[in-house]
């Protein structure tokens, strides 16, 4: 089914390539990543003029300036980066997304719940009054340069995001007519949350979070470019980290790829996210799903009708237009 | 009347509060409120079905969710066969709402779309099943149960796996009946459950629904703007005006024979056939006041041609229309304006008698909140 549109496909084999990459550079680096980050490749052996070396069929991204493999260096940050978007829009996710519910679903004026609702709601526009990146790079500042630092910084600022999608969503679907007849049904709150509004609040949510891993991704590097030229040798082996290195150290007319491919793995991977969240959009949908099935040539039931005979005296009653 | 109603309201209220503005809070001054539904006192018999008229706002559907409990009433009571329960809550509250079912208007938004049909006319089941302390029919069971029930709608018993887009409003009314079928009820609220649905659809939504309620003898409240459907589906009939019922009583006495002035305007305002009538119209002038903080007297006085002084001065009550049994309205002057036909009104639209305009302005239309 994801076949039926072609960029779907793309993002979805993009998005899988790059995970069975990043798990098999963590299991077994030597299939894909030919020279380790620590290792001296046989670069080192020629003239200094020529440590950078443009790409070439031994090194295919070229070499840095101190002759490390950078097609090794690129691969060797895969993980790394993959790691970090997925932890932190996850993070904000459940975060976010979990403090939205609870802001969008138990806010009638005067429970506990308003309360609850109106506290989180606050916070979250305290945060979203400070320019999310810049935020990031005060808190990065206050605790120091180090992963853990960058991720904490990220995950504060990102989190008010989900909550104010979270609660939008589950605004608009608790006062649907189906909302309202499973409660005259009898159905529990609880129940009409998780099978009712998350359920429907899912697919938006979902679509979001697959887009947001390449914006994470995006200001991660920012950050780290921000930070990054002040860091000792050896670097941490991520994208954005390289682009403020080389940025700094080799001007792009140079050494064009050293710019070239970390930012391209960067644009690989938000693009692929992107990419797969829209094809995720079509396949959790029922309406669309049924239709991408039926382009297949599988075709479902018609719609009943029992039209053509309206009976009974209806027919004119309902009809007509009065006494 | 019988003597044992299905469902009645004593003097049942809705306000919805309005948030305090700056104003009120700096003078101090409680904060306003709109009443929605005002004392209004109803009773369905067991097996009969009540139609609520009235235009946008008049309180109608607010009072249709007041009797399965959606709403919770500002004051009065509300006695489900003889028993209040007006105060119930938690699980007495859900288990007693397999008694009273509501259809909504909207096809489209009644239906969660994640759901397969049989999912979405089993939920009821399941949860009063649970609720009653037995124990929760299998898959397949509950599948057989909902195929069982769906040609009972109209609906083929091999749609048990489609999802409610791919029906059309009429399929999908259909899928919101069985739903509501679904637990037995001996009351469905249907809130405009055909406005959406075109005319021949109509018809037959409303055949099936009166072939329902031969078969199984519950109640209906049905609520629409079309009385049309309220002359062919119900025995009685309520007006409603600005959340207060102005004229209840049998259809054909209501519908033919209309005592209060809002009534008869309602009835005049009806679209006609007949071409020489049809730029003759008795209106009403004037939109549909607040429901704000009403003033006493009859809510309609602004707006009727017949008001005089004491209309103005107390909220008129509810009480027998001259001639007719079981036939109550709200109008001071209902024996001297009772006998005027709606038609004798059309032809002095033409020529309007002194005080047709209104005395008040209409101060702006309530909030959506209350249609």
């Amino acid at each position: 089914m994801l076949r039926a549109n072609p960029l779907t496909f793309l993002g979805f084999v993009l998005v899988v390539l790059l995970v069975v990459a990043a798990v098999l550079v963590v299991l077994s680096p030597q299939l894909l990543v030919p020279y380790r980050a620590t290792q001296e490749t046989k670069a080192y052996t020629v003239p200094p003029t020529l440590l950078r070396w443009p790409p070439s069929l031994v090194h295919p991204f070229g070499t840095d300036e101190t002759s490390f493999d950078l097609y090794s260096e690129v691969m060797l940050a895969l993980p790394l980066d993959l790691a970090i978007g997925l932890f932190i829009a996850g993070s904000a996710l459940l975060l976010g997304g979990a403090l939205g519910l609870v802001a969008g679903f138990w806010d009638r004026p005067g429970t506990i719940g308003a309360v609850a609702s109106a506290a989180i709601l606050r916070t979250t526009d305290v945060f979203l009054a400070f320019p999310s990146l810049l935020l990031a790079l005060a808190i990065v500042a206050a605790l120091g340069f180090n992963l853990n630092a960058l991720l904490l910084a990220l995950v504060l600022t990102w989190w008010p995001y989900y909550v104010r999608l979270v609660r939008g969503e589950v605004l608009a679907i608790r006062h649907l007519p189906y909302v309202t007849a499973a409660r005259a049904a009898g159905v529990g709150e609880l129940r009409i949350l998780g099978r009712h509004v998350v359920r429907n609040l899912l697919e938006p949510v979902v679509v979001y979070f697959t887009l947001d891993i390449g914006t994470v991704l995006v200001s991660f590097s920012t950050i780290s470019f921000v930070f990054g030229a002040a860091i000792a040798y050896p670097r941490p082996p991520e994208w954005g980290n390289m682009l403020s290195t080389f940025q700094v150290n080799q001007p792009i007319t140079h050494a064009w790829w050293l710019i070239a491919f970390p930012a391209l793995a960067i644009f690989v991977t938000a693009l692929a996210f992107s990419l797969f969240g829209d094809g995720l959009r079509d396949v959790l949908d029922p309406r669309t799903r049924r239709a991408l099935v039926q382009s297949q040539g599988v075709s479902a039931a018609p719609p009943p009708s029992e039209l053509a005979q309206p009976t009974g005296p209806a027919a004119e009653s309902a009809g007509g237009s009065g006494p | 009347m019988s003597p044992e109603p299905l469902v009645e309201t004593v003097a049942l209220s809705k306000e919805f509060p309005l948030p305090r503005t700056v104003t009120e809070t700096f003078h101090r001054r409680p904060a306003r409120a709109v009443h929605a539904v005002d004392s209004v006192s109803l009773a369905l018999q067991p097996g009969e079905t009540l139609g609520l008229i009235g235009e946008s706002g008049s309180g109608k559907t607010t009072f249709g969710w007041l009797l399965s409990r959606l709403h919770d009433a500002t004051s009065g009571e509300i006695r489900f066969d003889g028993q209040e329960i007006g105060r119930l809550t938690g699980a007495a509250l859900r288990a007693w709402r397999r008694n009273v079912q509501v259809v909504f208007q909207d096809p489209v938004g009644s239906l969660d779309p994640r759901l397969k049909v049989w999912e979405i006319v089993a939920e009821p089941i399941r949860v009063q099943e649970k609720l009653r302390g037995g124990s929760s029919p299998s898959r397949g069971e509950m599948r057989a149960r909902v195929q069982a029930t769906l040609p009972q709608v109209g609906l083929p018993p091999d749609c048990l796996d489609q999802y409610a887009h791919e029906f059309s409003g009429g399929g999908r009314q259909r899928i919101s009946l069985a739903r509501a079928f679904s637990v037995d009820p001996r009351l469905i609220v249907l809130d405009e459950p055909t406005s959406a649905l075109d005319v021949s659809v109509q018809a037959q939504i409303l055949n099936r629904l009166v072939d329902l309620q031969r078969a199984r003898g519950l109640a209906y409240l049905l609520i629409t703007h079309n009385v049309a459907a309220v002359r062919f589906a119900a025995d009685r009939v309520a007006v409603m005006y600005l959340g207060q019922v102005v004229e209840v009583g049998d259809v054909r006495a209501v519908l033919d024979a209309p005592v209060h002035p809002y009534t008869k305007a309602l009835i005049a305002a009806l679209p006609r056939t007949d071409p020489s009538r049809r730029h003759a119209r008795y209106r009403i002038t004037g939109d549909i006041p607040t429901l704000i903080d009403p003033k006493p007297g009859c809510r309609f006085a602004p707006r009727c041609p017949f008001a005089k002084e004491p209309c103005r001065l107390a909220d008129p009550p509810l009480r027998p229309a001259p001639g007719a049994s079981g036939h109550l309205v709200a109008c001071v002057r209902a024996e001297e304006v009772g006998a005027i036909p709606p038609s004798a009104l059309l032809e002095s639209a033409e020529a309007p008698p002194t005080g047709v305009e209104p005395a008040v302005a209409a101060p702006g239309r309530p909030g959506s909140s209350v249609s």
